[in-house]
């Protein structure tokens, strides 16, 4: 029920023998000196989540994804030296992501639309072929839903959902306390609900 | 198609795993590593930044300040707000003006500031003459929302009598209720006993078993004696506080009743129950405010979260009851009994007026008590047709449950019932016994499902009551042992900051 992603921990960590925020941060502390080994972990830690978020962003293209997780990774070591460490880096991280996602889509040849429902590549390993299809296409109804949403609720809870970032990681980002971050959440079910609603009936 | 709610939204939202990236991928982006990493972060940058940070940290430090202010005008005012919340009430018309109502009154008051001042622990119960005959008030109290002038009144007049003089008086009646606890009060079978002291007897004996018991005494003893004598003004406004604390309590404890199983064995509830608590309570923890009694309901908390009952393997629905004693317990006879069901997330097969029975067996069980319910409760009676549920629509109810002295293991304590239609019209019952061998589990040894569900459950009471921070550091303890078995839940892990926060905003 809960996708858990092996990273980064929603509960923000702290209770755990191996926190992850920390061994992130001594990562890019040597990645700052130059340490490629580090980078290279980086990203074999990282790649996965970016990777799921941006499959979800593009309604299921994994194609797609992957093309647009590279461009990410590009951008992001690009951009380190403005990295100034005041969030995670795998937060800093989705959010290069997500802007990289927003370019593409806004391209003039952009393949994939935030208005067009598209199509929604169905994973082999999932058994039965009815709950399947249902399942697909709810995911397809939901993601223009949510693509639909204003951008600060549409960040939020992507962000939130399937880049697996917790409210407080999202909230430094915002620069927005965790309860704006939660009230965008609420905000957000609401106009999904009622988007919902509307396309079922 | 009814709206989805947001829990609805939530699961889908979080539905599907997480797709696995194509091979090569990784290797690409190993590849697209820049030689030169460093780049950037050359040392007049740094320099720079440095500076820049300076910058940053002096005005952090002065919007930490301001705000630091802000937030302590903005945690003041609630309590304001309760003033006039209680002032309000306080010129409503009384209508209940019996002297035995007062006294019952008087008695929920002092429950109410006994648990806000000694962290749960219970008052003495009355004699059962009078809690059988005083019933009725009660229940009227029980049943309207809006109830509570008398009892404020009451906890009015008791304003004059000194800090000092409380504290004593609690300690008190904490010896006296040790007492009872010990030797369970025959009134619990006197039909039907009054809720407030039900409540009070099961809630609060937990606590006085809560290993920190002894150091929280010694707190309060402290307080109780050297406490400086408050400015008048903020005596008066200390007192305003305190009794809105009282009135709010006394509200909160005189519902959720004690029913006797002689005179009702059956209890219904909702399978549908609105959602809009837990975004309240939570969205008020988070601003730093206590949320308003009346927002927290303790089933729609109970069910935010998702409890491992297993999708149907055949059929429309699975329903699954277990039992263990409670944690909260002031004898060995209290349990809590958990009934989840959970509904095909099969589409096709359709569940139509489901319709859920509890049926106590008065041979076994004494008295029962459904958490919560309390504003969602003429939700059965208003829709005698049931509920129609969606698939994948779970549910979980829990129940505080007083068993019979000397019930044999093989005993029925119940039985479960679930009447529904299927999609095709087709009429059917899922039926579970529960008995006493399902019922006896140790809390420790109780599922991770139940110790959650009772956690929750007492987070609420405690948000009802308004109780003390000493309760809430022990819920917290709970809390990190639950937690630690729902590793990787983002709402088991909101719940623990949620109940950090209570322990921060409670007196």
């Amino acid at each position: 029920m809960n996708t858990i992603l092996s990273f980064p921990s929603r509960d923000g960590g702290g209770t755990t023998l191996t926190d992850p925020e920390a061994d992130e941060a001594e990562l890019v502390r040597s990645l700052r000196e130059g340490d490629r080994n580090a980078a290279e972990e980086l990203v074999t830690i990282t790649y996965q989540t970016i990777y799921a978020s941006l499959f979800r962003l593009c309604g299921g293209d994994g194609d797609l994804a992957a093309d647009l997780t590279q461009e990410s990774y590009r951008r992001a070591w690009a951009a380190l030296p403005q990295f100034r460490g005041g969030s995670r880096f795998s937060t800093w991280l989705y959010r290069i992501a997500y802007t990289t996602f927003l370019n593409h889509v806004r391209r003039p040849r952009r393949v994939v639309s935030m208005d067009e429902e598209a199509a929604v590549q169905v994973q082999d390993s999932r058994p039965g072929a009815e709950e399947l299809l249902a399942s697909a296409e709810e995911a397809g109804i939901l993601r223009r839903a949510v693509l639909a949403l204003p951008d600060e609720l549409r960040f939020t809870v992507t962000a939130h959902f399937w880049g697996g970032l917790a409210v407080r990681e999202i909230a430094e980002l915002e620069h927005v306390t965790g309860a704006a971050i939660r009230k965008r959440l609420h905000k957000a079910f609401d106009m999904l609900g009622v988007t919902l609603s509307g396309e079922a009936s | 198609m009814t709206r989805p709610d947001r829990n609805d939204i939530e699961r889908m939202l979080a539905a599907g795993d997480a797709p696995k990236p194509p091979e090569g991928l990784l290797e690409r982006l190993h590849a697209d590593i820049p030689e030169d990493l460093a780049t950037g972060v050359k040392e007049e940058k740094r320099e720079i930044s440095f500076w820049r940070q300076g910058w940053l940290a002096a005005a952090s430090l002065i919007a930490v300040v301001g705000m630091g202010y802000v937030m302590l005008r903005v945690f003041d005012t609630p309590e304001f707000q309760n003033e006039a919340f209680v002032a309000e009430r306080a010129t409503a018309p009384s209508t209940e003006t019996s002297p035995r109502a007062e006294a019952l009154s008087e008695f929920d008051a002092d429950a109410a500031g006994v648990g806000n001042e000694l962290g749960g622990t219970a008052p003495a119960a009355p004699s059962s003459a009078a809690m059988s005959k005083d019933f009725p008030v009660t229940q009227v109290a029980s049943d309207d929302a809006r109830t509570g002038p008398e009892s404020f009144s009451r906890a009015q007049k008791r304003q004059g009598a000194s800090r000092d003089e409380e504290y004593r008086e609690s300690f008190e009646v904490t010896g006296r209720e040790r007492v009872t606890a010990a030797a369970p009060a025959p009134a619990a079978l006197a039909p039907p006993p009054p809720p407030a002291a039900a409540q009070a007897e099961g809630r609060a004996g937990a606590f006085a078993q809560e290993p920190a018991n002894d150091r929280l005494e010694e707190t309060r003893a402290e307080r109780s004696v050297s406490a400086p004598r408050p400015t008048p003004a903020l005596a008066a406004r200390t007192d305003a506080a305190k009794s809105a604390d009282r009135s709010i309590t006394a509200r909160a404890m005189s519902t959720g009743e004690l029913v006797d199983t002689e005179a009702d064995p059956v209890s219904t509830f909702g399978l549908r129950l609105p959602d809009s608590s837990w975004a309240l309570v939570s969205s008020a923890l988070m601003n730093g405010r206590l949320p308003v009694p009346e927002s927290v309901r303790p089933e729609e908390l109970i069910n935010y979260f998702r409890y491992s009952d297993t999708e149907p393997a055949r059929g429309e629905v699975t329903l699954r009851t277990e039992g263990a004693e409670s944690p909260m317990r002031a004898d060995a006879s209290e349990h809590l009994l958990r009934v989840g069901v959970r509904v095909s997330s099969n589409p096709d097969l359709a569940v139509r007026g489901a319709k859920m029975q509890v049926e106590f067996n008065p041979d076994s069980v004494e008295a029962y008590r459904l958490v919560g319910y309390e504003q969602n409760k003429g939700r059965s009676a208003a829709m005698p047709q049931g509920d129609d549920l969606a698939p994948g629509h779970r549910v979980t109810a829990l129940y505080e449950v007083r068993v019979g002295p000397e019930v044999a293991t093989s005993a029925q304590v119940g039985t479960v019932r679930l009447q529904y239609e299927t999609g095709k019209g087709e009429k059917k019952e899922v039926e579970q016994v529960i008995r006493k061998s399902d019922m006896g589990r140790s809390w420790s040894d109780a599922s991770r499902d139940l110790q959650l569900a009772g956690l929750v459950s007492d987070w609420a009471s405690l948000l009802q009551r308004r109780g003390s921070q000493a309760e809430a550091a022990a819920l917290g303890r709970r809390a990190a042992a639950v937690s630690g078995k729902w590793e990787g839940d983002r709402r088991v892990a909101e719940l623990v900051d949620l109940i950090r926060a209570t322990a921060e905003l409670l007196p």
